[in-house]
């Protein structure tokens, strides 16, 4: 039997991640070192790679629906690897996780190793959404920015640079191979700089002035500001100590990759209602254009079948 | 549609998109002349009725199948009650009708701000008439470019939706 994935599906694993994410921040507060604490933290591991999964699958049907070469079909190829690699990075780690990490000290330098995957991953992120925008520009959206624009990004700038601060305060930072710890003290600026671009589609979903389209821009750039969000408050002492913020950055770092797979999900059922309707248009184009400002029983058959 | 006014400068007029000199320049027009006063009023009809029902259909993709469909007969049936007898079946059409039919199609996917940029875009790839309109004969390259433009950044899907529905809307010269 074939299961056809929903949107009430993603949102409840959203849900769940969300969820178990504070529990697990909560239980790391209240019992340390405990058999259940350990099982909590441990368990966002699978929660990422089936999200990431979810999303790779939707990216390459998107990808395949645009023409290659082409701008888009590259953005969408670039965002497949980056769910890929995150794949490979989360299913690496879950793996030293089951194997005695964090609590065997030996195992610092060998789980410093998932710095590699982790970059590539927002590399291929931050290069898909370039080439996202660069495509949309290249018709004349994202193009024309306000004053007030430029708000959001000063703040993940300034926040991202503070971060900065912080930075031999990260794992990977004491490991025994320099690089990783050089790449994982990129990370704040890896995390930024899709957001930052994500912030550009988000111009650009305002441009388009309504519509479905706009609606996955939306959830795409909510989905890159939660992961910055969630890592900056896993970065920073201050924050961290606070057990509020530190469950809800917690909460949000489980759910973010769940938003993400939405985003692509409903991205891919516009393609599907548009193969959809061109089926219909083929078929009797003068029946369809009739329906546009036709009696509501035949309208309702158009919408149902979109 | 005519009198030194083109179609794309009625729709961004319509929809509060044209620069104020070109506003105006209507607005002084249509003081004097009830033919096109005529036509303003029948394109502002439109789209009020559109962003009206637009709005609530956007709302209505909150609501669970059964309110939506009760609402979606609803919002039709309104639009209906309000719709020209010109833009029904069984008939060749202008290529001002074509657009706005194209447009009403488009919308509620791409939102309204892509699908006037897109068909700016498809339209400044034609030959235009010396008034600005978009001849009928131009339409099946104004279709194509269209498609292109939709296919670039929305997919395959869309580019062969466009070519669908737009290659039926035969267009008789504006």
């Amino acid at each position: 039997m074939r299961v056809r994935c929903t949107p009430a599906m993603l949102w409840t694993a959203l849900g769940i991640s969300l969820l178990a994410g504070a529990v697990s921040k909560t239980l790391e507060f209240t019992n340390p070192g405990a058999p259940l604490t350990r099982f909590g933290s441990g368990f966002y591991g699978p929660l990422y790679i089936v999200a990431n999964a979810i999303a790779f699958y939707y990216c390459r049907k998107i990808c395949s629906d645009h023409r290659d070469p082409s701008t888009m079909h590259l953005a969408w190829l670039l965002m497949a690897a980056s769910c890929a690699t995150a794949i490979v990075r989360h299913t690496f780690e879950w793996t030293i996780y089951q194997m005695g990490w964090p609590d065997n000290p030996q195992m610092f330098s060998l789980v410093s190793l998932r710095q590699i995957p982790t970059v590539l991953a927002m590399v291929f992120m931050t290069a898909g959404l370039v080439a996202m925008w660069s495509s949309f520009a290249a018709v004349g959206l994202g193009m024309r920015f306000r004053w007030r624009d430029a708000i959001l990004p000063l703040i993940i700038v300034a926040l991202t640079a503070a971060d900065l601060a912080y930075r031999q305060n990260m794992w990977d930072a004491q490991s025994e191979y320099q690089l990783m710890g050089y790449l994982q003290m990129l990370s704040p600026v890896t995390l930024a700089l899709p957001a930052l671009l994500g912030l550009v589609l988000q111009r650009i979903s305002q441009e388009m002035r309504g519509g479905q389209f706009a609606d996955f821009l939306r959830y795409l750039v909510w989905s890159l500001l939660l992961r910055l969000a969630s890592l900056l408050t896993t970065f920073s002492p201050a924050l961290r100590g606070v057990r509020v913020i530190a469950i809800a950055g917690t909460a949000a770092f489980w759910a973010a990759p769940w938003l993400f797979a939405l985003a692509v999900m409903l991205r891919w059922r516009i393609t599907e209602s548009l193969s959809v309707m061109a089926e219909l248009y083929e078929r009797d184009p003068e029946e369809e254009f009739a329906k546009l400002v036709a009696p509501p029983a035949n309208a309702k058959k158009t919408i149902q079948g979109r | 549609m005519g009198h030194d006014i083109s179609e794309p400068e009625w729709l961004e007029y319509v929809s509060g998109a044209l620069p104020p000199a070109k506003a105006q320049r209507i607005e002084s027009h249509v003081a004097t002349c009830p033919e096109c006063a005529h036509l303003l009023d029948e394109l502002a009809n439109w789209h009020d009725l559109l962003t009206t029902e637009g709005a609530g259909l956007r709302r209505a993709l909150q609501l669970p199948d059964a309110r939506m469909e009760e609402f979606v007969d609803r919002a039709v049936e309104r639009v209906c009650a309000a719709a020209h007898p010109k833009f029904g079946a069984g008939r060749g059409r202008t290529a001002a009708e074509g657009l706005f039919l194209m447009r009403s199609l488009l919308e509620p996917i791409f939102g309204s701000g892509t699908a006037r940029i897109a068909m700016d875009l498809a339209a400044s790839r034609c030959t235009i008439h010396p008034e600005g309109k978009l001849l009928g004969g131009e339409w099946p390259l104004f279709v194509r470019n269209l498609s292109e433009t939709l296919a670039s950044i929305c997919g395959s899907a869309a580019g062969r939706l466009v070519n669908r529905a737009g290659t039926c809307l035969v267009a008789q010269g504006a």
